[in-house]
């Protein structure tokens, strides 16, 4: 008898808590799918069922949770007034699942208040709004495809908001592009994921289409509701599955020549140190455009110019560079034209030279000239074995021992004195001079100057102020034939008186 | 003061009238040599002259010669142009002074011993030098001419040529002058007749071509 009172104060407690409560029964939740799916609006019906007569019923559904942040309520009340007891009333709701959603089981909380008796009550239950994304994959592919076999990456992206599972493209033989291997398999797809595939394509004409068919599937079954039928005992639903897609497109290309431009350079080799222009040759074999041109080392003011080459034409570029170290160097080239872009480096060799010039040059003598000076190398590299010579011609005749100056080796920034020694005949305006010099790679380099000589030294010249001349032979004569004159009349003619 | 500047005066009038009777005589010399050497023969020596003709000459010769550097190309642009070219002229100024009065006496050494030793006249050695100072009259004149000729033919870009051809012809007609003048001067100063008196002329002319081996146009006046 000890357990008594325990019972009895359950049984009352039971009894309590019974008769408040559970004064109305919600029967159903329904959203006529299996599964909501993100961005799109649903109606909900809430049914109840209440044990007694109840006043001014109002349902209202709220979400609870992470659930206020992804789904919307555009109509969360509904009021049904007096309902008897046994009365059904149904509640209708309008919500909306954000776009952003990811799939989750959410929580709403369905509220019912009413009045009984003169007395408010309330009362709630929690539901579950299952929401599973739907994948949707979008493929990429590069625009262009040039005359050929090519080599591309298809972008497959997930824009959905759900997974997408065992995804299976399959290619036909399209109209003037053709997949060298048919189908490809990836295993998922994230929402938000973009994964790569590797395509071998062969492609020939102008432009080009590929049809695809891409198949996957999400990882529940996405059942819609396409038909219900309800009786007073039972309820027949059908559901759509829509678990496997399947969908067809066609890849579009635009396909050009294979060797779109042809691009060469004039000149490879290049003095160190020095600003040299360097001409680019631009071949378009793809159709008129402009065409900019970025090299990105070693330029002197712009690096970057724009051309117009018309289809088939070849233009010639220039920049001016400078380097200052030798060897071989790449200099990266970019090119832009019509939505191309072509990326090269361009190989040059950078070469150190020898400049040798003639300085402090000096020129004495009369009959026999005898000519001093340096011989300076301002070049970048060194000159070895260098021989300075009088060059033979018919007015100048080198004079030993000085017919030539043996100089040696002028490293850069060095210099040599030389001595040469000539007789000179008739009208001479310059010495022709010879420099004849090794390279580093020992190659045997003969350069030719010339040193000008004063005129009023050497040169004869006639014709050009020809009068004059004769002006001064006239005065010459005239000055004999006085003094001749003068010997007549003072001895001549004295004695034949 | 009146008396002074009238006496002063008076020394320039003198001045004038001496420079006039010289200008007389080298007129004379010019146009009219027999009279000339005649006039000279009778009258005592006078040394005076012949220093005055000696100064005359190396002043000249040693213009000539400076020219010759003077248009020597690059050399004008010389910091010390002007300078240099200064003490050249002074410097040639008193070795042809020198020179000169050697040459002169030696010529005139020469010419009095031959003379009197082979030839068996009478004549005054002073006289002979006075007679070679006014021979070289002949000579200061071609050498007016050079200097007016280097001058002109710079000036008109002359081919060097030309001018040397014009100096050698000047050269010998004033040498043919200055030997007939210099064989009248000693014809009255030593009582000879005019044929005999030209052979030391001449050979004294032989002497200096062959004693002047180079060519040069200073070479020919440098005598």
């Amino acid at each position: 008898m000890k357990k008594q009172p325990l019972f009895f104060i359950l049984t009352f407690l039971i009894l309590i808590l019974t008769n408040s409560i559970n004064a109305i029964e919600f029967t159903s939740f329904d959203y006529k799918n299996e599964y909501l799916e993100p961005g799109k609006t649903y109606d909900i019906w809430v049914v109840i069922n209440p044990d007694e007569e109840i006043n001014n019923t109002i349902l209202s559904i709220v979400p609870y949770g992470i659930s206020k942040e992804y789904i919307q309520i555009i109509k969360g009340v509904d009021y049904e007034g007096h309902l008897f007891q046994n009365e059904k009333g149904i509640g209708h709701f309008i919500i909306k699942i954000k776009d952003n959603a990811p799939s989750y089981d959410y929580e709403v909380v369905v509220y019912c208040n009413y009045t009984k008796n003169g007395k408010q009550y309330s009362e709630n239950r929690i539901f579950k709004i299952p929401v599973r994304g739907e994948a949707i994959i979008e493929i990429q592919n590069p625009p262009i495809l040039k005359e050929g076999t090519n080599k591309i990456y298809l972008r497959i992206t997930n824009k959905g908001t759900g997974i997408a599972e065992n995804i299976k493209i399959t290619f036909e033989n399209g109209k003037n592009v053709y997949a060298l291997s048919n189908s490809y398999v990836i295993n998922y797809l994230k929402p938000g994921e973009t994964k790569l595939i590797r395509l071998i394509l062969y492609a020939n004409g102008e432009i080009g289409e590929l049809p695809y068919t891409i198949t996957y599937q999400n990882p529940y079954n996405l059942l819609e509701l396409t038909d219900k039928t309800e009786t007073d005992t039972s309820t027949t639903s059908t559901y759509k599955n829509q678990k496997t897609i399947e969908e067809k497109g066609t890849l579009t290309f635009k396909i050009v020549p294979n060797d779109l431009i042809s691009i060469n350079l004039k000149n490879i080799t290049y003095p160190v140190g020095k600003i040299n222009n360097l001409t680019i040759s631009i071949k378009n074999n793809y159709k008129d455009a402009n065409f900019i041109i970025t090299i990105g080392k070693y330029y002197l003011g712009n690096n970057q110019k724009t051309i117009f080459i018309k289809k088939g034409e070849t233009k010639e570029i220039s920049f001016k560079i400078k380097i200052n170290e030798m060897g071989i160097k790449e200099i990266p080239i970019k090119i832009y034209f019509d939505e191309n872009e072509i990326n090269k480096n361009l190989t040059i060799n950078v070469i150190g030279k020898a400049e040798l010039v003639l300085t402090g040059v000096n020129v004495e003598g009369f009959g026999e000239k005898i000519i001093t000076g340096d011989l300076s190398n301002i070049g970048t590299a060194p000159a070895k074995s260098v021989l300075i010579s009088i060059k033979k011609t018919k007015n100048i005749i080198p004079k030993r021992p000085y017919e030539n100056y043996f100089v040696g080796t002028l490293n850069p920034d060095d210099y040599g004195s030389f001595e040469l020694h000539c007789q000179i005949n008739g009208t001479v305006n310059e010495i022709p001079i010879l420099i004849t010099y090794r390279d580093e790679n020992n190659n045997l380099i003969t350069i030719y100057k010339t040193i000008k000589i004063n005129r009023d030294v050497i040169s004869s010249k006639n014709g050009n102020k020809g009068e004059m001349n004769y002006l001064v032979i006239g005065i010459g004569v005239l000055f004999c034939i006085g003094v001749v004159y003068l010997i007549y009349r003072g001895f001549v003619r004295k004695n034949n008186d | 003061m009146k008396i002074e500047i009238t006496f002063q005066i008076y020394l320039l009038q003198k001045r004038f009238v001496e420079i006039f009777a010289m200008v007389k005589l080298m007129k004379n010399l010019i146009y009219n040599p027999d009279i000339f050497f005649k006039n000279i023969a009778k009258k005592p020596a006078n040394l005076k002259s012949t220093l005055f003709m000696i100064m005359i000459n190396s002043f000249m010769v040693s213009i000539n010669s400076i020219l010759v550097f003077w248009f020597i190309p690059h050399i004008q642009n010389n910091k010390y142009f002007l300078l240099t070219m200064a003490i050249m002229f002074m410097a040639m100024f008193l070795i042809f002074l020198v020179y000169f009065l050697i040459l002169w006496l030696v010529i005139a050494g020469i010419s009095h011993i031959a003379l009197i030793k082979i030839f068996n006249g009478v004549g005054n050695f002073k006289k002979t030098i006075e007679v070679i100072s006014y021979v070289s009259i002949s000579i200061l004149v071609g050498l007016v001419f050079n200097i007016i000729i280097q001058i002109l033919g710079n000036w008109t870009n002359t081919s060097y040529k030309i001018m040397g051809a014009i100096s050698t012809l000047s050269f010998v007609v004033i040498s043919i002058w200055g030997v007939l003048l210099f064989a009248k001067g000693i014809q009255y100063t030593y009582n000879l007749s005019f044929k005999k008196s030209l052979i030391i002329p001449i050979f004294t002319f032989l002497l200096i071509v062959i004693l002047n081996t180079s060519q040069s146009i200073l070479s020919f006046y440098g005598v």
